[in-house]
């Protein structure tokens, strides 16, 4: 799977945007190009159930005139002589938009590495499939009633951006993704579902441990009980520590809802705000992070970002409207697609949490009574920090020693009470696609059960 | 176009035991106004998607490139990725017998959404959030999210299925934030809508701000309820979110083999008797997840009865599922554009009692002593046990048949079949045309609705 050639179709829209430059001149473009090859292949049961493969273009075209903004995009060439004109007559007719200073120019950009895996770029569909074969079979090796949905997804991309402003920009990277569900079939019974994530630009993973390891949870899993409710020690570990950080603050930190007056944190700036334990940074050059790159979705450079400090507020996550907004003098390189049908819009990068000095084991043993929860399916909201959510892979510790899987059992509370008053960062970062998270320690919390 | 798409699957098709062509185009319009600022938007998704299976093997190439040689290639890749896995499967896979269509089918709609000016919706929708944010002045910050589609789709395939289908959809979500003193609430709600620009008229409109704005309202200084098991009354918006997160996705076939609770529960009562579930993809034409007459393998949709006075009767098939479990497909095969493979998903999902069985809406509150009337939903989700957590949006205390006061919006959860199975009242009002954007790795519109029901979950109060 080699990397798509951009060349012709950069070509094509340079071509279209001096004709624009023309054809508008009160007006200022930004073109946002992605390429893309991708081999997937999915997982139903015991089996590989097919075998995908995509070559994708996606062109975004914004255009400004006097503030306003107009966002257009295809997945089609034969556009490429309309995005333009559309771009425009969509801004002619939009309100302006108070903080937006023209489309950014910069010349300078930090290297960001381990981004490229040339193992990929090798890549052919016969070896997915026996990297899937691998995953189904390890899977089986640990018991024939654990039963599988999943992908595994490799890609090459090329992303390029031009402006009108000079600014122009582009990098390569390749990337795959491993998401499994497993569920355990004993006895006519079907236990609880567990599941793990991979992402990175390279294939470091050991997919035969990677399996069994989450087939053994699904066993362990098969047939939690109900408890009654108490109060005690939760440990969040792995996807239920993203969670907590994901649903909460990493929208709090979005410059965008501090300039909407939506996150508690406006106007906090250097104000303590959670105990001292707690730090919080974006970074966007992080090695090897699964969503780093040289620039954002807009250009800008990306940076490390300090948003918390020692529990103290330090800064936002901005895109250049919104830095503008709140006085910044320039992007903190936020600025991200969700998918290239979409503007750009404020998200961290690679969000990092502090870590702290306890182990895991260290922790568990602690405990005299309580829970480690793996997964959480629940709602968080940052405005109030209020998150209530059903523990999905749940065991119960007792005098320092997991014991038995529990289900039907909530945990509810309000997340920046926590940051303030009861929550440990222990030791260890666990990537979580965007997120770099530890297991994090809840003292004194209330565990609602059914029993 | 579509003569090289029949030449293409004419010349593969000795190569393989079957062949798709999906041809899809999406127009996607947009206006997001966030308090007062507007980022309007146009777009266009367009490719083909190709499958082909070959010695049980399922092999797939998705393009945007739409010119004869670009189509040639995509299926001869498709074969290639097929020819990957054989050997390396366990399983057989068999498709099972559906009737060869040949059919176009254009929506009912009265106002095309590509008809009205950007301009116009620019106006309209910044009008719509101004009225959000002056709905009170305790409300501080305001969303408002409009959105329409217009898709084309060719399917073809090698038994000689030739369908031409048109589709449209419309969509507006509100949010609003309401502060007052240290006190703070948010409310959202949508209405998204299979049809044109009417079904979003001024009326459903006026309805839409107003039921956003009082919730933001109400919900100022409201208490959060106590935790613990509950008799409550789930609004039509929740009994939706239950038939669909913690019911629906456990009767997906897909689901049912890879392990859901009720994969030994077919033909065995599960719910009480009066009560009814479907999936309903063309009975109310205006729900979001109505399909324009055929699923993506082509197959001609209806309403599928999954519940029938309380017994499980049947599971949602594709054609592959179908035959291994040996049943006429549902209909249920759904791709969120030329990108994705169908796979088995909802379309409208609607809980009802049967015919004399239901109460007024009104008589289950006088019945209740004590309880929560529980309106609006926030996000849901649901596992192969049944154990669903739904967000809702509103939570009303009930005292001797009557709402007392309001307490915040918080999560409930509990295991679906046993909260069907303790639904002791269900209303013979049915309100549909709720909507949701349902992701199984891909996104598919959903809609539905349903009566009020009265049974027991698990609150995740203070």
């Amino acid at each position: 799977m080699e990397f798509p050639d951009v060349t012709i179709a950069v070509s094509e829209l340079e071509h279209e945007l001096e004709n624009a430059k023309e054809k508008y001149s009160d007006a200022s473009f930004e073109v946002f190009l992605v390429q893309k090859y991708e081999s997937e292949i999915s997982m139903q049961v015991l089996d590989i159930h097919s075998i995908a493969q995509s070559m994708r273009m996606y062109v975004a075209v914004r255009a400004a005139v006097n503030k306003q903004i107009g966002f257009t995009f295809t997945t089609s060439s034969y556009d490429f002589d309309s995005i333009f004109d559309r771009a425009y007559k969509i801004a002619k007719v939009s309100p302006k938009h108070e903080y937006f200073e023209g489309f950014p120019y910069f010349d300078k950009y930090p290297a960001v590495e381990g981004l490229i895996d040339y193992d990929i770029t090798n890549f052919d569909t016969d070896v997915l499939c026996e990297y899937g074969h691998r995953i189904i079979e390890s899977m089986r090796d640990v018991s024939f009633d654990v039963r599988i949905r999943g992908r595994l997804n490799v890609f090459t991309q090329v992303k390029r951006i031009f402006n009108t402003e000079g600014l122009d920009v582009e990098s390569a990277s390749t990337g795959m993704s491993l998401f499994a569900m497993m569920i355990s079939n004993e006895n006519d019974i079907v236990g609880g579902a567990v599941a793990d994530t991979y992402y990175g630009h390279s294939i470091d993973i050991d997919f035969e441990k990677f399996s069994s390891d989450l087939a053994q949870r699904a066993l362990n899993n098969h047939q939690g009980k109900p408890i009654s409710s108490f109060t005690g020690d939760v440990l969040l570990v792995g996807d239920a520590s993203a969670m907590l950080i994901d649903s909460i603050l990493s929208m709090a930190f979005n410059g965008e809802h501090i300039l909407t007056n939506r996150s508690p944190f406006t106007n906090r700036i250097n104000e303590q705000v959670f105990s001292d334990n707690i730090s919080l940074y974006s970074d966007g050059r992080l090695e090897g992070g699964f969503f780093s790159s040289p620039f954002d979705d807009e250009g800008a450079p990306t940076k490390r970002v300090s948003l918390v400090e020692n529990g103290v507020v330090k800064g936002f996550m901005t895109d250049s409207e919104t830095a503008k907004g709140l006085g910044i003098s320039e992007s903190t390189g936020n600025a991200r697609r969700q998918d290239p049908e979409s503007p750009p819009k404020i998200m961290p990068l690679n969000l990092v949490f502090s870590e702290g000095e306890t182990s895991l084991q260290e922790a568990i043993a602690s405990i005299k009574k309580g829970l480690i929860i793996r997964r959480i399916s629940g709602n968080g909201s940052f405005v109030t920090g209020n998150i209530s959510g059903i523990a999905k892979e749940a065991t119960i510790i007792e005098d320092g020693e997991l014991t038995k899987a529990v289900r039907k059992t909530m945990l509810a509370g309000n997340v920046y009470d926590w940051l303030k008053d009861n929550l440990q960062p222990l030791r260890g970062l666990m990537a979580r696609a965007h997120l770099m998270v530890p297991p994090l320690l809840l003292s004194n919390v209330k565990i609602v059960g059914t029993k | 176009m579509i003569d090289n798409l029949i030449d293409a699957i004419d010349y593969f098709s000795p190569e393989a035991d079957y062949l798709e062509i999906r041809y899809h185009k999406r127009i996607r319009n947009g206006v997001l106004v966030k308090n007062g600022m507007a980022t309007a938007s146009s777009g266009k998704l367009e490719g083909i998607f190709v499958r082909a299976l070959i010695a049980n093997a399922w092999g797939s190439y998705s393009i945007d490139s739409l010119d004869r040689q670009s189509i040639f290639h995509g299926i001869e890749m498709a074969i290639r990725s097929a020819e990957s896995a054989i050997g390396l499967k366990h399983k057989s896979v068999h498709l099972a017998d559906v009737e060869v269509n040949e059919d176009i089918v254009r929506p009912h709609v009265e106002i095309d959404p590509l008809d009205i000016s950007i301009e116009d919706k620019v106006s309209r929708i910044q009008e719509i959030d101004k009225q959000v944010h002056e709905f009170n002045s305790k409300i501080v910050s305001s969303s408002t999210n409009y959105f329409d589609v217009s898709d084309t789709k060719y399917i073809l395939t090698s038994e000689g299925t030739q369908l031409e289908l048109y589709d449209t959809k419309v969509s507006l979500y509100i949010s609003a934030v309401a502060k007052d003193g240290a006190e703070t609430s948010v409310a959202s709600s949508r209405i998204a809508q299979t049809g044109g620009y009417e079904r979003l008229n001024d009326e459903a409109v006026d309805g839409l701000i107003k039921t956003v704005g009082e919730r933001a309202i109400n919900l100022l200084g409201a208490p959060m309820p106590p935790s613990g098991i509950a008799t409550v009354i789930l609004g039509p918006q929740l009994v939706r979110l239950l038939a669909h997160e913690a019911l629906g996705h456990s009767v997906e076939a897909d689901i049912v083999e890879a392990g859901s609770a009720l994969r030994y529960k077919i033909h065995q009562q599960i719910a009480p008797s009066f009560l009814n579930f479907i999936d309903d993809k063309i009975g109310y034409p205006y729900d979001y997840g109505s399909l324009p007459g055929y699923d993506d393998e082509g197959v001609r949709v209806g309403t599928t009865y999954i519940i029938r006075d309380g017994i499980l009767e049947t599971f949602l098939h594709n054609r592959e599922s179908a035959a291994d479990f040996g049943v006429q497909p549902t209909g249920n095969a759904r791709a969120q554009d030329h990108r994705f493979e169908p796979i088995i998903r909802m379309t409208n999902s609607v809980i009802f009692p049967s015919h004399g069985e239901g109460w007024g809406a009104d008589e289950i509150i006088e019945d209740t002593r004590e309880g929560y009337l529980l309106l609006g939903r926030n996000m849901g989700q649901a596992d192969s046990t049944t154990e669903f957590m739904f967000g809702v949006g509103e939570i009303w205390e009930i005292k001797n048949g009557e709402k007392f006061r309001p307490y915040k919006g918080v999560t409930i959860s509990g295991i679906a079949i046993d909260v069907l199975q303790q639904i002791d009242a269900l209303s013979r009002e049915i309100k549909r045309g709720f909507a949701g954007h349902c992701g199984k790795g891909q996104i598919a519109f959903t809609g539905g609705g349903g009566s009020f029901a009265r049974t027991k979950v698990l609150i995740g109060g203070k």
